[in-house]
């Protein structure tokens, strides 16, 4: 009955497709989600960026024909959805109505804990590029030629986006000390 | 010439410098500690994403139906898309102000452009497709071709201009030329006042005739008429009417040798001559320009007429008639038969 093995091929694909995440997730999702935290500065926003990348790398997990490049794509996707968050965000700051001053929003705590530290709030004021470039580098600790592949940039754009970040890390930090 | 050094970043940065960065970014990283249930909630949308693609696919197939039913959007799949375009086009609450509205408006707008550019598609199709459309049907005839110059000039070559006699269909007072030309001093072929033609001949028989009276007048002039006279000559004489001359009067111009001299070329039918001028006309390149087509249209006309009226000239004493002066181009464009010229017995 073609029906009945259309489904069945369907459900191996699925089982595949669901060990392969299940895979991906307990080896990279934590990684994943701090590297999204270093971008978005927002831990539950960073969770569901990189939660919906596993599911686009699940509904697109039979077009990747090299294993090899799944963490790649997935690493491409978090790039891509944590800049669309970034990118949303400005807008909705922008008209967002101001709230009261005495009430702190719900996400008020995680993001004090989380710019304790000097460098991230330093990082959080480079742009985008920028701070892409430099958490990719030094979080990651990924070549440039990977990071070229992740951002969709050049080489020669990666050197320059690094050289310029770092320049304005450190007239920062030597500001601040 | 001297060459700049590219800077490369990181190289310029020092090691303590990049160490220091390295480590303020791992430790604030791991401050992050992400949820538990994250694998969970990826399976929970996987399963969503699933669902609504499996909705859509075989949301609408029984057991017993046939495949070809899943291809089918699913039953009841209208109110679903109604209801996620107004969930999606609905003003977001989440938006200060009237920027909440800008996605109802933006699908207000585009709903409002496709249903004119449809109307606007829909009225202009017709016209596009048929341009005469407009005109009511009204289709203008095709210009004249070539072929049918023949048989236009055909017609009024049969009705010679004030006989009427030599129609065969009888049309009174044919306008004789058809192409404007008025007829002129139609040289006649049989004396004046005897009755021109027979009111029954028919263009057939007309031309056939015309070989035993064509080679009688080429007596006296037998070089200008056995010569083979040029189209133009030929063609610009006025037509000959088989009758004597209307009267119109006036300046009759050429009494048409050539036509007496054409007729037996023509004496085959009067289309085959139609048919070989126009070869030649288009050879000359004659149906490029306005003049020429209708110099081509005398060249048949004149061809078909002299033909028709010459040859069936009764003649009472069964004598070949001359039909005209053989004299191209001379003096007197006398219509009547030339007196010099001594009458051949008839055999």
């Amino acid at each position: 009955m073609p029906g009945h093995a259309e489904t069945t091929a369907h459900n191996v694909s699925f089982t595949d497709a669901d060990t392969a995440i299940t895979d991906l997730y307990c080896a990279h999702y934590r990684p994943l989600v701090r590297l999204a935290a270093l971008l978005v500065h927002d831990v539950a926003t960073a969770e569901e960026v990189v939660q919906d990348s596993f599911v686009a790398l699940h509904a697109g997990l039979h077009r990747l024909r090299d294993n090899e490049k799944t963490l790649a794509y997935l690493r491409a996707a978090v790039m891509n959805r944590s800049r669309s968050v970034l990118r949303h965000r400005v807008v909705v700051d922008r008209n967002a109505p101001k709230p009261a001053p005495d009430m702190p929003s719900a996400e008020h705590g995680a993001l004090a804990l989380f710019e304790r530290s000097a460098v991230v709030a330093a990082l959080r004021d480079l742009p985008v590029r920028q701070r892409e470039v430099v958490v990719l580098r030094f979080y990651a600790d990924l070549s440039e030629a990977q990071i070229a592949s992740a951002m969709g940039i050049t080489r020669g754009a990666v050197k320059s986006h690094t050289s310029r970040a770092m320049s304005a890390l450190r007239t920062v930090l030597e500001r601040d000390a | 010439m001297i060459r700049r050094r590219r800077s490369s970043g990181p190289r310029l940065v020092s090691a303590e410098q990049d160490n220091a960065l390295r480590t303020a970014l791992f430790a604030a990283a791991e401050s992050v500690e992400p949820g538990d249930d994250g694998l969970a909630r990826i399976r929970a949308k996987i399963v969503a994403g699933q669902t609504k693609r499996a909705q859509w696919r075989f949301g609408g197939r029984a057991a017993g139906e046939p495949w070809w039913r899943s291809l089918l959007p699913p039953r009841g799949w209208l109110p679903a898309v109604v209801a996620a375009v107004a969930d999606r086009f609905r003003p977001d609450p989440n938006r200060a102000g009237w920027f909440g509205w800008l996605r109802p408006a933006a699908a207000v707008s585009t709903g409002l452009f496709v249903v004119t550019a449809a109307s606007w598609a829909v009225a202009a199709l017709p016209a596009a497709i048929a341009p005469n459309g407009g005109t009511g049907g009204s289709v203008k005839p095709p210009a004249p071709t070539r072929t049918q110059h023949p048989k236009k000039s055909h017609s009024p070559g049969f009705t010679p201009s004030g006989s009427g006699s030599a129609g065969p269909s009888g049309q009174p007072g044919g306008k004789g030329g058809g192409g404007g030309a008025p007829p002129t001093g139609t040289p006649s072929c049989s004396p004046p006042g005897s009755p021109s033609t027979a009111p029954s001949g028919t263009p057939s028989t007309t031309g056939t005739p015309s070989l035993s009276a064509s080679p009688t007048p080429t007596t006296p002039t037998g070089t200008d008429s056995t010569s083979p006279a040029p189209d133009e000559s030929s063609t610009s004489s006025p037509t000959p009417g088989s009758a004597p001359s209307s009267g119109s009067g006036s300046q009759p111009s050429q009494p048409t040798p050539g036509s007496a001299a054409m007729a037996p070329a023509s004496a085959a039918s009067p289309e085959a001559t139609g048919k070989v001028l126009i070869s030649r006309g288009r050879g000359r390149g004659w149906s490029s320009s306005e003049s020429g087509r209708q110099f081509r249209a005398e060249v048949v006309r004149a061809t078909l007429v002299g033909g028709t009226t010459v040859s069936p000239s009764p003649n009472p004493l069964g004598t070949p008639v001359p039909t005209a002066s053989p004299t191209v181009g001379g003096p007197e464009p006398t219509p009547t038969i030339n007196p010099t010229v001594p009458p051949v017995p008839c055999p």
